[in-house]
């Protein structure tokens, strides 16, 4: 890794935490492609000159950015918190689609029928094998497919002019996902978008 | 500030010119910042705090999707790709269309005879 390189990941602390857990990372490799492509003296130069402006103008206006006590609803923020909790029951390294699914059922009793909950979580503790009991943490990677879902769930609430983010859209952004399993389990036991209303 | 991004409401050119450049492929951060570049003449250079930004809130709007990682075939390494959505698409063309209503006011008025090639040499 190069000064710049060094200096320059040093620079991405000032980001708000939650914002480096998921841009740190493409942010150097950018910052690195971008020093590869600079031939001479001068145009490091200017590269450094750019990126330092692009530095100050972004960071504030990060730290300005709502966090996710504004963004999602109690539910919401809840099934997410349990999510991880699912995860690590699991022993997985990440939240999946699943946990996501298990964590906004076991936090919001009213969205579906007893029954229908129980059913997705047969299936999938039939496909899952053994929990084991664990302290809940937020400390834990959030998995592509549950990410997408949660980016999905922003977008839902945004088409709707909803403030938040409910565990409801959340649920719908799990069923767009249709190719995946915690989709499929909620189709086959009956729930679709249009189930799920506003 | 931050600005949620409104369906309906005009891009900012950030916007605009990531969804261009993700229109018919998709990319990763460092890939949409040389094709914004390269489409724009290096005159829209996007710093990574900026394109990075812009993303998340494209993200949370459901303009782009992440299409997943995998390997980029210049550097062999492992990138983050982006990718447009419906959404995303008629955002852009809406923009355009905009933008187009803009061009020909702007032309009607005089205002891009300067651009002309043919006076540009003046």
């Amino acid at each position: 890794m190069t000064i710049s390189e060094r200096l320059y990941r040093i620079l991405l602390k000032a980001y708000p935490r939650r914002y480096r857990e998921r841009y740190e990372q493409p942010m150097a490799e950018c910052f690195r492609d971008q020093l590869r492509s600079t031939s001479g003296l001068y145009e490091f130069f200017r590269l450094w000159l750019r990126t330092l402006a692009d530095h100050a103008l972004t960071v504030p206006a990060r730290h300005l950015e709502p966090g996710p006590s504004a963004m999602y609803s109690k539910g919401a923020r809840s099934g997410i918190f349990y999510a991880a909790y699912e995860a690590r029951a699991y022993r997985r390294r990440e939240v999946l689609l699943e946990d996501l699914l298990l964590g906004i059922l076991r936090e919001n009793h009213g969205l579906l029928s007893a029954e229908i909950v129980e059913g997705v979580r047969a299936d999938l503790a039939a496909a899952e094998g053994t929990r084991r009991h664990v302290p809940p943490a937020a400390d834990i990677r959030i998995g592509f497919e549950a990410r997408r879902a949660l980016e999905g769930a922003r977008a839902i609430a945004t088409a709707c002019g909803a403030a938040q983010v409910s565990a409801s859209h959340i649920l719908k952004a799990i069923l767009q996902q249709e190719d995946s399993r915690a989709a499929r389990l909620l189709r086959e036991q009956g729930i679709d978008i249009a189930l799920l209303g506003e | 500030m931050h600005r949620r991004i409104e369906p309906e409401s005009p891009l900012t050119p950030a916007v605009f010119h990531i969804l261009v450049a993700l229109t018919g492929r998709e990319l990763h951060g460092y890939g949409i910042m040389q094709e914004v570049a390269e489409r724009t003449s290096e005159k829209f250079l996007m710093g990574p705090g900026t394109l990075y930004g812009t993303l998340k809130r494209m993200l949370e709007a459901g303009l782009v999707e992440e299409a997943g990682e995998h390997s980029d075939p210049q550097s062999n390494e492992r990138r983050r790709y982006y990718r447009i959505t419906g959404k995303g698409r008629r955002a852009a063309v809406a923009e355009a269309a905009r933008l187009e209503v803009l061009v020909h006011a702007a032309r009607a008025a005089g205002l891009m005879q300067r651009l002309r090639p043919a006076q540009e040499g003046r």
